[in-house]
């Protein structure tokens, strides 16, 4: 004989200790007079105690001692490592710029056109400042456009796991944080 | 309120109850943000104190080794603080900083990914054995208990994606079904539908695998 079709999701509930105290005591009371939703219960209740991890060992305990300590020196160490990524960066956009301009304009000092003097010199102003302006406006673009979630949640894997066909099927997006659960 | 009998989360082991999704528990660790991102050294050492319970409770299930679960930890706090700088960044016309539920959600995301680098389980089983012992059964019903742990372990870790995080964020983190539904972006009813799901489906795998072992 099998449970009560609508126990059902109330024993699984009750077995996890979900059930506000008024719903836990009618689902108990009702367990009380039916064997079936009984052994429904019970079967949940011990596969849920299965389910649960063994209580944390001393190495884990100092984890957790240390981890406020450790997560605040690494936040300070990448800080450091990315002021230094920038750094190179500027300095490196700066030598570029300055090729630009060596190659704009040295060709037309060379020719000695006077028609156009200083021409190539403002093209290569133009280009440099352009070529600025997109450096400062593309991140700022990316900044305003993307979810602030999104990255720390971007995976860079790979190669499915046969075995686990749970995990085959999860998806890398997290966009639907926004959105709505699905039904399973 | 989590269930007393079978959450063996870190919150219930370590007496550091797991901080409740509420308005005021969100502007608290906005504020946090706010202060470290400002310059107060100490307030990323608070924040991660408010949730580090729930986090290491969640990640552990994925990794074999302390220093795995520690790694992993700090990386979810880091890339949520992260996150959250970018959205204190932008002008928002209202709600609290979710920090959380963004810890969380990524912590269970680095374990995944974890997992699929790594698949180990053997701490667990050699230590579900040392504590099934401990209860004074004999060693064959030590070493069954053992066995059927590891495979609804195991069977947890092959669940759907939402069932899988529904369960751990209820058995591992003894989060309220509310809570869940607000970690996972997803409603209440939900939340409970796919955890009954997961059950199910533990015990119906559990109830092969007993099947099939059997002489």
């Amino acid at each position: 004989m099998s449970a009560c079709q609508e126990y059902e999701e109330q024993l699984t509930l009750h077995a996890a200790g979900a059930l506000e105290a008024p719903e836990a005591a009618r689902v108990q009371e009702h367990l009380a007079g039916c064997a079936a939703c009984r052994r429904e219960w019970e079967a949940s209740r011990e596969v849920l105690g299965l389910a649960a991890l063994p209580a944390p060992s001393g190495a884990e305990q100092a984890v957790l001692e240390a981890l406020p300590r450790q997560a605040a020196r690494a936040w300070r160490a990448e800080q450091v490592r990315r002021a230094r990524r920038w750094r190179y960066a500027g300095a490196g956009l700066a030598a570029a710029a300055a090729v630009v301009l060596v190659v704009l304009v040295e060709p037309g000092q060379r020719s000695g056109s006077p028609e156009t003097p200083g021409a190539r010199e403002w093209v290569a102003v133009e280009a440099e400042a352009e070529l600025g302006q997109a450096e400062a406006l593309s991140p700022l673009e990316q900044w305003a456009a993307a979810d602030p979630l999104a990255e720390a949640l971007t995976e860079a894997e790979q190669e499915p796991v046969a075995e686990e066909g749970g995990l085959e099927e999860l998806e890398p997006s997290f966009n639907e944080y926004e959105g709505e659960g699905e039904t399973p | 309120m989590p269930a007393a009998g079978f959450v063996g989360g870190v919150n219930a082991v370590l007496a550091q109850p797991v901080v409740m999704a509420a308005a005021g528990g969100e502007a608290e660790d906005e504020a946090l943000c706010r202060a470290f991102l400002a310059g107060d050294e100490g307030a990323f050492g608070r924040l991660v104190e408010r949730h580090r319970a729930l986090v290491l409770s969640l990640v552990r299930r994925y990794t074999e080794r302390p220093e795995d679960a520690a790694d992993l930890a700090q990386q979810a706090f880091l890339r949520a603080l992260e996150a959250s700088r970018r959205l204190l960044e932008r002008w928002r016309p209202g709600g609290a900083l979710p920090f959380r539920a963004w810890v969380a959600r990524i912590a269970l995301n680095l374990g995944r990914r974890h997992l699929r680098q790594r698949l180990r389980w053997r701490r667990v089983e050699l230590v579900a054995v040392e504590e099934a012992s401990a209860q004074g059964e004999s060693a064959q019903e030590a070493l069954e208990r053992a066995e059927q742990a590891r495979r609804v372990r195991a069977a947890v870790l092959t669940l759907p994606r939402r069932q899988r995080e529904v369960l751990a964020l209820r058995v591992d983190g003894g989060l309220s079904f509310k809570d869940i539904a607000l970690t996972l972006g997803m409603t209440e009813n939900n939340a409970k539908v796919h955890f009954h799901h997961a059950v199910k489906r533990l015990r119906a795998q559990v109830g092969a695998g007993a099947e099939e072992s059997e002489p």
